[in-house]
């Protein structure tokens, strides 16, 4: 009762008050409309919309940004099932059997089982996250800096994770990442660092136009390289309603994949369509259903769905609690949390600022109960999102991305920073290199630094500090792991590639 | 599927560029840091950590030399200099960047989104100026008197009511 009784305070400023409830309902209907864009994801919306956060109370604009981060991951569904290209990453294990049932002439039940699963994965999700988050930052407050040093180098491991074919070019981008954090007056000692005698960079490199850059105008850039026609307009068959059958056979996939995604989403540097794919393989494994895998069997639709929402709430985990944003999605949302002023971590949990984090899970809890009611109700007018050319799509996310960078500091050097960042992101993907890796080295590297700077001092100098206290020792065990997780995958693949090359 | 289309597509000479740059920042690095402050009991000072950074920079900048030698790696699409329209797009976005100061808010901004129209692969002439002129009059109102954001603001802004 302890735990919920700040939820239901959550809940209260939700429903209590318009501007609240009305950012997030509009922002849920924008995410649908991005994840339904081929291409676009629920990233890039989240962070176009987070400059104008700044512009908002607190509780309504960060409950905007879950709204947009829930309406996107559910709304990549829509082209999934109606053209057979995943609108974000995550959608992309629903396409296998979504695309067969709407060929099969049940385009909307496929998308009313995706918005119904990804309400039952957020909603489960956002409860975990609402019982999980408080007991772990309770058990985080007693952390020191010899912790917090361990856990933010923890948060650098992922980028191991997160670097997808080449591990050492994730390194690369992870390095520049961590090269950018240090720019700047060292907060410890002030002194300049790596400025170059630039006015501009006392301040250090800002994330939010980075973050522009690298998810706003790299995706302009590559929609410029890629520019294709118009879609051609699908067709949306089929009975609108869940059958009794299907409903039946679906349930227990969509339970499933809640859990299997909000697990998932729990661990650092995973990622949606992890989540998706490990829910996809699991309702395989059960065969349920009326219709054969492959050829349309709606539970194929309901695990992958079920599990790609669940893991934005378990993703929110780590990111509120620890200051670990796991994968990308969570980096922006944790960018829109130090934009007002609130530093993720345990002490967010206490103190004046509690209020706003529970309406943030209250929020993200009935955004996925919106997407059921806005996506099944206006699934038509979604469907034809999909043809929007890119044409009239491209300036505008330009124009949101100008903006945006300009609009968090009135500052035209941002716009800059936007632009080069931009650049350099589409560089980085048209030559595979992940960008993921380099938020993760900006957003943690000063918090490395700073909590080894700390401990070091506090302790004159003793290096053991690191590895005799217990939370720390838990840590280590979790780099261990992580790495090797990482390690076996490779290998995995390695053998993999090896067998396809051998067959071929 | 052959073996192939498992390989990174695109040329080595931007992966052999990025190890460069790895190694020309480490060498920067290397010669900036040392001339900060030391701690002032003992304890690592702000040189530490960019010299850190500097050293796996260069062992990261050698692993990526050997990685890209060892890889097969067909022509594809990942190339050094990126095709004409995303040059010509990025060149827009810097042109816009110089301008807005100079000529406001609703000029460039509707020079630019056409130019982007354009590019976007739009049909006909008046889409992308409608498409231009219409989102930044929105946007001008929008940002100035929706949330009081300072637009560079020129005779025109004024006009429409920025």
């Amino acid at each position: 009762m302890d735990v919920l009784t700040p939820l239901f305070g959550g809940f209260a400023t939700l429903f209590t008050s318009p501007a609240v409830f009305g950012a997030l309902a509009a922002a849920v209907t924008a995410g649908l409309v991005v994840g339904a864009l081929p291409g676009l994801t629920a990233t890039m919306g989240m962070a176009l919309f987070l400059p104008f956060t700044f512009l908002m109370p607190p509780e309504v604009g960060l409950s905007a940004m879950v709204g947009i981060f829930a309406g996107g991951i559910a709304g990549g569904a829509i082209p999934a099932i109606l053209l057979n290209v995943p609108g974000t990453p995550a959608s992309a294990a629903t396409a296998l059997e979504g695309y067969p049932m709407s060929r099969a002439g049940h385009g909307r039940e496929a998308l009313s089982i995706a918005m119904l699963a990804g309400a039952v994965g957020g909603v489960v999700s956002g409860l975990l996250m609402a019982v999980l988050a408080p007991t772990i930052a309770r058990f985080a407050l007693n952390f020191q800096a010899p912790e917090f040093f361990v856990l933010a180098i923890y948060g650098l491991t992922i980028i191991s994770a997160v670097s997808g074919r080449s591990l050492v070019k994730g390194y690369a981008a992870g390095l520049l990442g961590l090269t950018l954090g240090v720019v700047g007056l060292d907060p410890v000692s002030g002194q300049l660092r790596l400025t170059m005698g630039s006015d501009t960079l006392y301040g250090g490199v800002s994330l939010i136009p980075v973050l522009i850059g690298v998810f706003g105008i790299t995706q302009v850039l590559v929609m410029i390289a890629d520019r294709a026609g118009s879609q051609r307009p699908p067709e949306l068959r089929g009975p609108r309603w869940i059958s009794r059958a299907n409903l039946r056979d679906t349930t227990p996939t969509m339970a499933r994949g809640s859990v299997i995604g909000s697990f998932v989403g729990a661990i650092p540097g995973t990622g949606t369509d992890i989540g998706a794919f490990l829910a996809y393989s699991d309702a395989r494994r059960r065969n349920r259903g009326r219709v054969p895998f492959g050829k349309g069997n709606p539970t194929g639709v309901a695990g992958p769905e079920a599990a790609n929402n669940g893991v934005v709430g378990g993703a929110m985990i780590p990111t509120f609690t620890l200051g670990i944003p796991g994968e990308a999605g969570t980096a922006v949302l944790l960018g829109g949390l130090l934009v007002h002023g609130l530093t993720p971590g345990p002490d967010l949990f206490t103190g004046p600022q509690s209020g706003i984090v529970y309406t943030i899970f209250a929020s993200f809890i009935v955004s996925a109960l919106l997407v059921l009611v806005i996506g099944t109700t206006a699934v038509r007018a979604f469907s034809h999102v999909v043809r929007v050319p890119p044409h009239v799509l491209i300036p505008v996310i330009s124009l949101l991305c100008l903006v945006g960078a300009y609009a968090i500091n009135n500052r035209f050097a941002d716009v800059l920073v936007a632009i080069l960042f931009g650049v350099l992101g589409y560089l980085m993907v048209r030559n595979d290199f992940p960008v993921s890796p380099l938020i993760l080295g900006l957003i943690l590297g000063p918090m490395a630094e700073v909590n080894f700077r700390r401990a070091m001092t506090i302790t004159h100098g003793d290096w053991t500090v690191f590895f005799t206290r217990p939370a720390s020792l838990l840590f280590w065990a979790l780099i261990v792991l992580t790495l090797f997780w990482v390690w076996r995958s490779g290998r995995k693949d390695r053998a993999a590639e090896k067998d396809t090359a051998g067959r071929a | 599927m052959t073996a192939a289309d498992d390989q990174p597509a695109g040329q080595r000479v931007p992966v052999l560029v990025v190890a460069g740059i790895l190694l020309l920042a480490a060498v920067l690095i290397g010669l900036e840091a040392p001339g900060y402050r030391d701690g002032a009991g003992g304890e690592p000072g702000p040189a530490a950590v960019p010299l850190l950074i500097a050293v796996l920079m260069v062992v990261v900048a050698v692993l990526l030399v050997i990685t890209e030698l060892r890889t097969a790696r067909p022509a594809g699409p990942g190339g050094w200099v990126p095709p004409t329209p995303v040059l010509l797009t990025v060149g827009a976005l810097l042109a816009a960047y110089v301008l807005l100061p100079l000529l406001g808010f609703f000029l460039v901004f509707t020079g630019l989104l056409t130019v982007l129209g354009f590019l976007g692969g739009a049909r006909t002439w008046w889409s992308p100026v409608v498409v231009g002129a219409v989102s930044s009059w929105l946007a001008l109102l929008l940002f100035s008197r929706v949330f009081a954001v300072p637009l560079p603001v020129g005779p025109i802004d004024l006009l429409l009511g920025g």
